[in-house]
């Protein structure tokens, strides 16, 4: 690892006196718009992006290719049996939820709580929360035995004045994923007009600028325009906030509130959401880290962001850990049987191979980064996302499987496992989340210009000897901030 | 066989031949032709001829049976008086499975047969029946049989038909007549009057042939150990009802005794507490039966060891308690004195003869169809001795008949003896001793007829394979066990042309050969005391009144006895068993045994059995070498093995199935599978245990090793999926006491309410909502624990009434099996020698049902009477409601089950139950169409529906009475009165789901000699009101 004295792009040294700097390398507005803006409309698409692009279109084919077998044939195409009625496909579900979190909870509750840090990756963060819920929604969908009917599970007008079963978690999914995809994307997309002006503004090819004009809403930064919007973006932050903690509860409650042995425990709601919040940032990070490399981002994503979000992975990593040892602690306090075998099964039984995966992935892992060198050194931190990923698929893997395999009656028991439609469907969601992550890279900008240029240190009207670097003179209005003059209106 | 147009409505499966579908006038004339005065035979098939020949069968036999022989078939411009189309009809018949015959009902859907059920007026039935007789009708539908008549020479086979055979046949057997050197007839084990009377006849019309006879799973043993005993050849009549000491020796009486149903029925009966009666039942055994499971004491014994077991027992009873023996006893004291206290007979021998001498009278010992006639002629004498026989055990003498065997048929085709060979039923290619060498020796035969459902091995090695008709396609007769006199008459048309035996040999030796019907009539007017031939069809009215009320009962009344005689010992020496090498690793036995499912093989296209799990195994679609746990740890084989099986240097190899229970250094290997001969669903399944089985070890035989190839084999089993780890195991063990409760009648007598004590101890049950209120019918189902032996009979009822799918055994080994009743067993204690019990498990019907609140759809809700409803239409398959079942009975549609069905597959459906589709949930409905139909014929009626008037289909087919439903709002019904059994206990009661269906708790009746009298030592006492408050309702 290289000093930090000696390292210009390392600002993680602690020094209680000052805020560290959150965008680095002597960068002005005109510099920042410019690098992120040229990654979309100047720069040469590296060749790699092609080979990646190539290869996650392919994955997402098999996706398609995957389900499209499923819907001719059947469930039956997936390891499914009777005990374990849900598989990888809930399981897959679970996990693409539990990602999107970070993104809300970077744009949401971080903004709330003037987490000024947060600017330079919750744009990312909350591209990957569409493209995680995208997959997500996926797998409910495609999981039950008669996808042609699968509307009946919204409440539709329909002449039998038939409506869903409203005591049922399942109806409750429909309704808080549902929810949590229109905020996720309003909020996206409400964050992301004043940079598509940029971008038209910047634009050369004549189509480049019809598309991008389009999806600016005619953006003009007028005071009027500013004011609008950062109300809009308040608002959307009000309403995300709650769903961060919502979606994922809610998602608890398909096992809450069964009686299952393992998944009728009511811990689960907290649990599920800092698991979230744990497999969220690992995968924002997993991301980050390559995206701020290739594409020159390193000034304005920081080793200090990344050391944030591993404190938010150390921090929601130990609880989940926690929660770990309260189940156990509760099925051994609480005295029914079924659920204390559950439990001991789960780490001793015939999944205990995938337990354990778990519990070295989730609890140990993220122990790991109290030692401020793993927590700043970017490719640790990047091994450690993955084992964190790996480990909270897993963990919804133990809980929806290892229950089912073995419940009350012992002649039901049963082994899952999976085939290779299942695993080829999983891969396959993965290619979509790439490819989508792919073209957001390719044609959005990756980094909220606007709202880094409020954290610049040029931004700052104190900012002292720094002010000479820029062209600023005076104060800038507050709801103004860091708004660039020179840039035809958009910052 | 055409295979031209697809179209279902055309039936495709029905066409014998292109010119059929032309119907050109040569193809008429051949038809008319075909067998003179013939059968009615489908025509070139169009959907309303098909319905026209459906129809009309119905309305001929609307009066008392079916399918009168008729020249022309007419549609009905008007409906026939007493048929209304859509509603079922039933008509007695008999299923025969070898020498033994059961009268059963065929249900008749517009023509159609769709299920089997026992004729409630049989004696020997009592309205049940096995499983083999309910899916006996799926064989009728099974689109591989044999379609036309085949005409084979050298390598070329030709499709031909019947006219073309009769041609053959009026040419090849008239110039036999009269003499008959070198024709040879092969039969089956049959109780047939017709057909022993027509090889009767074929013996005087062809003096120079001669008979045989080769059934593969016979009763031989039986009958000439009643012979050995009593110097005249009889089939014993067991009482269980009134013994209360039973000696089981190898015989599984109540799932392999001849009356197996009747004995279910009486051995249930006799186990009783509450009604002061609790038999006690012994059982040495090799393999693992259910009578065993029933046991108080069962003894894993090397089948070999059995016989020495008994004469152990008998030098205990004789020596050591002081029982006289009898006059005509065939052994002496001194005969005796060297079996004492042999070790073959264990550790208990004295308490066992204690418990017997105590019980004189009434106790029963009975041996087992593959013991050797020696070892019953022993039991005989000690039943004589005991003064059993005349009470427990009487005889019926029967005759039998001088048949040639298998091994005399071989000698006489090797000596070129043979030149006309006729195979009346069987596939002895298939299951001949394999040390005879039968598909050789059949080649020396210039003229193989073989008369077979299937064109099988059999039919391939022949000149000519000529299709037999279904029982269901057939007049014919059959002799019960209890000597009465049974009616076989057809539901429907043949579908593909068939001929029975009958019809076969009567073409061979009637100047005119006569039709199945008129076989059956002939053979009628001679048992009622007439003269064959039978008057012409209403000719004689007080005839046809008798032949319509045998034909509509089934059977002539009064022709069945309900005791036979006692008869009296005849002084012949009853043969002491031969002991060989000590056994063990290097010197196992092997037992062939007869398979649940498929029997000698001749059910293995039969899907519903390949699919009906083994009680013990639960294995499916295979047979495997049954091993013990011991055993397999000395010979280091582990659960799916493939191992070489090696008998006197035949080998074979074998998948190992660890089958706790089964005796030390003895394997266990059913026959019937393996077979390269069969239609599409048995192909593939299992190993063929016949080519280890030579002639004279029939049964049994000692010298066999296993040898490893390394090799594994996926065994699809319904319980156990996956082999379970010693921590699953252990948790198995420490919850089938709570799910399986049991006691000891000492239990029961110092607490009948023991059963609650075994539950889990909880708080007050509280309910998350209001809980409704049924005021009307609220149904529940009760199954009693004591009487259920796990015979699987309610399994296929199930299945054959609720359409329920066959998904194949891959589907199986992942867990898919749909099944929606299943028979749980959980073994207790010792590996070795552990106790079983059965626990039939299917939906239900929570009153607070767990399935039901998660579903997102509502597509399964309870009805006003409290049943928990499956609405198909509306599921859309998320699986919700399985996983939070406690109970695991729903069943998931995970493809669509019915794609590969042909047309004539389909006919088998019932269409009172909605077939279901691909992705949607089902699962026991307790018969909701038969609740639906009780109700309208209720109302119909202007009455409200009684107890009694609904009965699902695993209570009826039910032999033990294990199964009751009914009305538990009904304080007099029959459930009702159940529920109040101090036994009653609900299965995860714990859960507050208020389940509707309870169970009695277990009691098992140990000789206080050998065990224990207590399971449960009281329980502290000073909580009673705990379990009050627990119980919420009824018994927590």
């Amino acid at each position: 690892m290289k000093s930090p004295v000696t390292d210009p792009l390392d600002n993680t040294l602690d020094d209680p006196t000052r805020s560290p700097e959150l965008v680095l390398g002597n960068n002005d507005f005109t510099t920042l718009t410019a690098k992120v803006s040229d990654i979309v409309l100047e720069r040469r698409t590296p060749r790699a992006w092609y080979v990646a692009f190539i290869a996650t279109a392919g994955l997402t084919g098999i996706l398609f290719l995957m389900i499209g077998y499923l819907f001719v044939k059947g469930v039956g195409v997936w390891g499914l049996n009777n005990p374990v009625g849900w598989g990888w496909a809930i399981v897959n579900f679970v996990f693409w939820v539990g990602i999107g979190h970070a993104g809300t909870l970077i744009s949401a509750i971080l903004f709330l709580l003037r987490q000024k840090w947060r600017t330079s990756i919750n744009r990312f963060a909350e591209a990957m929360t569409i493209f995680a819920v995208i997959c997500a929604g996926i797998f409910p969908g495609i999981h039950v035995g008669r996808v042609w009917v699968v509307y009946w599970l919204f409440p539709l007008p329909n002449y039998q004045a038939m409506w869903p079963n409203f005591r049922s978690p399942l109806l409750w999914d429909v309704f808080a994923v549902g929810t949590y995809a229109t905020v996720s994307l309003l909020f996206w997309y409400t964050g992301m007009v004043p940079d598509l002006a940029t971008l038209r503004d910047r634009a050369r090819g004549k189509l480049q600028q019809i598309i991008y004009g389009f999806f600016a809403l005619g953006w003009r930064g007028s005071h009027r325009h500013w004011h609008r919007y950062e109300k809009a973006y308040l608002i959307l932050a009000g309403l995300a906030t709650p769903l961060v903690l919502s979606v994922h509860s809610v998602v608890s409650f398909d096992f809450a509130t069964s009686q299952l042995p393992g998944w009728h425990t009511t811990i689960f709601p907290p649990y599920f959401v800092a698991g979230a919040v744990f497999s969220g940032f690992a995968m924002v990070g997993t991301l980050l880290i390559p995206a701020r490399q290739w594409f020159g981002l390193k000034e304005f994503i920081t080793l200090h962001h990344l050391e944030n979000m591993n404190k938010i992975i150390l921090a929601t990593g130990s609880m989940v850990g926690f929660a770990y040892a309260t189940e156990f602690f509760i099925a051994w306090y609480g005295g029914n049987p079924n659920e204390s075998f559950a439990f001991v099964n789960r780490a001793f039984g015939p999944y205990a191979w995938a337990y354990w995966i778990m519990v070295s992935c989730n609890v140990i892992t993220p122990q790991l980064f109290w030692i401020k060198r793993i927590r700043t050194s970017v490719p640790v931190m990047w091994v450690l996302y993955i084992f964190v990923n790996i480990g909270m698929w897993f963990e919804r893997f133990v809980i929806t499987v290892t229950s089912l395999s073995r419940d009350f009656l012992p002649s039901s028991w049963a082994y899952y496992k999976p085939t290779l439609v299942d695993i080829l469907t999983f891969a396959g969601s993965f290619g979509l989340f790439f490819t989508l992550v792919l073209l957001f890279i390719r044609f959005l900008p990756m980094v909220a210009m606007a709202e880094v240029k409020t954290v610049m240190p040029i931004a700052d009207a104190h900012s002292g000897e720094r002010r000479s670097v820029g062209d600023y003179h005076g104060d800038i209005p507050r709801h103004a901030r860091g708004r660039d003059d020179r840039e035809g209106g958009s910052r | 066989m055409s295979e031209t147009a697809h179209s279902p409505l055309r039936g495709q499966d029905y066409w014998r031949s292109l010119q059929e579908l032309a119907d050109t006038d040569e193809f008429r004339h051949q038809l008319d032709n075909e067998f003179p005065g013939g059968v009615d035979a489908p025509g070139g098939m169009t959907r309303r001829r098909f319905l026209q020949i459906m129809s009309a069968s119905i309305a001929l036999s609307s009066l008392a049976g079916c399918r009168w022989p008729t020249e022309r078939i007419v549609p009905f411009a008007k409906r026939p008086a007493g048929y209304a189309p859509g509603t079922p009809l039933q008509f007695a018949t008999t299923f025969e499975l070898g020498p033994v015959a059961h009268a059963v009902l065929a249900t008749s859907y517009d023509g159609r047969p769709i299920k089997i059920d026992g004729n409630p007026e049989f004696a020997l039935s009592g309205g049940a029946t096995s499983a083999l007789a309910q899916a006996s009708v799926l064989d009728l539908y099974d689109p591989d049989r044999s379609k036309a008549v085949i005409s084979r020479r050298g390598r070329s086979a030709a499709e031909t038909d019947w006219a073309t055979f009769g041609e053959w046949a009026a040419g090849h057997f008239g110039a036999l007549r009269g003499k008959g050197a070198g024709l040879a007839i092969l039969t089956g084990a049959t109780s047939s009057p017709s057909l022993r009377g027509l090889l009767e006849q074929a013996g005087r019309a062809f003096p120079g042939s001669r008979t045989y006879q080769w059934e593969p799973v016979c009763r031989r043993n039986e009958i000439l150990g009643a012979k050995a005993a009593f110097g005249q050849p009889a089939r014993p009549q067991l009482d269980l009802e009134r013994a209360a000491v039973i000696v089981d020796f190898d015989a599984n009486v109540l799932q392999d005794g001849a009356t197996a149903l009747k004995c279910s029925r009486q051995f249930a009966k006799g186990r009783k507490p509450d009604q002061g009666r609790m038999n006690r039942l012994y059982c040495w055994e090799s393999g693992y039966s259910t009578t065993g499971g029933m046991a108080d004491h069962r003894f894993p014994t090397p089948a070999r060891d059995i016989g020495p077991a008994a004469w152990a027992l008998a030098a205990e009873l004789v020596l050591g308690e002081g029982l006289p023996l009898p006059v005509g006893a065939g052994l002496s004291r001194g005969d005796l004195s060297r079996w004492r206290g042999h070790a073959a007979g264990g550790a208990h021998l004295g308490a066992v003869a204690r418990d017997l001498m105590a019980n004189r009278g009434k106790s029963l010992l009975v041996a087992g169809l593959r013991q050797p006639a020696a070892v019953h002629g022993l039991v005989h004498t000690l039943n004589t001795a005991l003064g059993n026989v005349g009470t427990t055990i009487t005889f019926i003498p029967m005759a039998v008949p001088d048949f040639g065997t298998i091994e005399d048929l071989v000698r006489d085709l090797d000596a070129g003896r043979i030149d006309t060979l006729v195979i009346l039923d069987g596939n002895p290619v298939y299951t001949a001793p394999a040390d005879l060498d039968f598909p050789a020796a059949l080649g020396k035969a210039a003229h193989r007829i073989h008369l077979g459902d299937k064109d099988d091995a059999t039919g391939k090695a022949c000149t000519w394979h000529l299709p037999r008709a279904h029982y269901l396609e057939a007049w014919s007769d059959a002799t019960g066990w209890d000597g009465s006199y049974l009616a076989v008459q057809p539901l429907i048309a043949p579908l593909y042309d068939g001929h029975t035996a009958a019809e076969l040999l009567s073409l061979m030796v009637d100047e005119t050969p006569r039709t199945g019907w008129q076989i059956a009539r002939d053979t009628f007017a001679v048992m009622t005391g007439g003269r064959a031939p039978a008057p012409p069809q209403d000719t004689d009215r007080a005839f046809e009144q008798g032949w319509q009320a045998f034909v509509h009962d089934g059977f002539l009344q009064g022709s069945g006895r309900e005791r036979g005689e006692t008869l009296a010992l005849a002084g012949g020496a009853v043969a002491a068993p031969a002991e060989g090498a000590e056994l063990g690793p290097q010197n196992l036995e092997i037992v062939f045994v007869h398979d649940q499912s498929v029997w000698d093989g001749r059910f293995a296209d039969n899907a519903w059995l390949q699919e009906m799990p083994d009680f013990m195994s639960k294995l499916t679609w295979d047979n495997a070498a049954l091993i013990g746990p011991a055993t397999a740890d000395a010979l280091g084989l582990k659960h799916g093995d493939l191992v070489e099986l090696n008998l006197g240097g035949r080998t074979v190899e074998a998948p190992v199935y660890v089958q706790p229970g089964q005796a030390r250094w003895s394997v266990t290997v059913s026959l019937g599978y393996g077979r390269t001969d069969c239609g599409r669903v048995g192909l593939g399944a299992g190993f063929d245990a016949y080519r280890l089985r030579t002639f004279a070890a029939r049964d049994f035989a000692a010298g066999l090793t296993v040898g490893r190839t390394g090799r594994t084999h996926v065994l699809a089993t319904t319980q156990d999926h996956h082999a379970i780890d010693q921590r699953g195991a252990a948790e198995v063990q420490s919850r089938v006491p709570r799910l399986v409760r049991e006691g000891t009648l000492a239990d029961y007598e110092a607490d009948g309410h023991f059963a609650d004590h075994l539950g889990i101890h909880h708080p007050p049950l509280l309910s998350l909502w209001k809980e409704k209120e049924y005021t009307g019918h609220k149904w529940g189902m009760g199954v009693d624990l004591n009487a259920c032996n796990g015979c699987n009979a309610c399994l296929i009822g199930c299945q054959s009434e609720n359409n329920v799918p066959v998904v194949g055994k891959d589907e199986v080994a992942r867990g898919r099996e749909m099944s929606w009743i299943r028979l749980d067993r959980y073994f207790l204690g010792d590996p070795e020698a552990p106790t079983v019990t059965p626990q039939p498990v299917g939906c239900v019907h929570c009153e607070l049902a767990p399935c039901e609140q998660v579903c997102p759809v509502a597509a399964t809700l309870h009805t006003e009477e409290g049943l928990n409803a499956m609405v198909y239409n509306r599921c859309v398959g998320t699986r919700y409601c399985s996983n939070n079942c406690p109970y695991k009975v729903r069943r998931f549609n995970w493809f669509n089950n019915f794609e590969d069905l042909t047309a004539t597959q389909r006919l088998v459906l019932n269409p009172d139950v909605t077939v279901r589709a691909r992705g949607v949930m089902e699962k026991c409905t307790y018969c909701v169409q038969r609740i639906e139909k009780a109700r309208v014929a209720a109302r119909v009626e202007g009455r409200r529906i009684m107890d009694g008037d609904i009965t699902p289909a695993c209570a009826q087919t039910c032999p033990t009475e294990a199964i009751v439903f009914g009305d538990l709002n009904d304080p007099t019904s029959r459930v009702s009165r159940m529920r109040e059994d101090s036994r009653a206990y609900d299965l995860l009661g714990y859960l507050n789901v208020k389940p509707r269906t309870f169970y009695l708790a277990r009691l098992r009746n140990p000789n206080p000699e050998i065990a224990p009298a207590r399971m449960h030592d009281g329980h502290g006492g000073g909580h009673d009101q705990d379990h009050a408050q627990e119980a919420g309702h009824g018994h927590g």
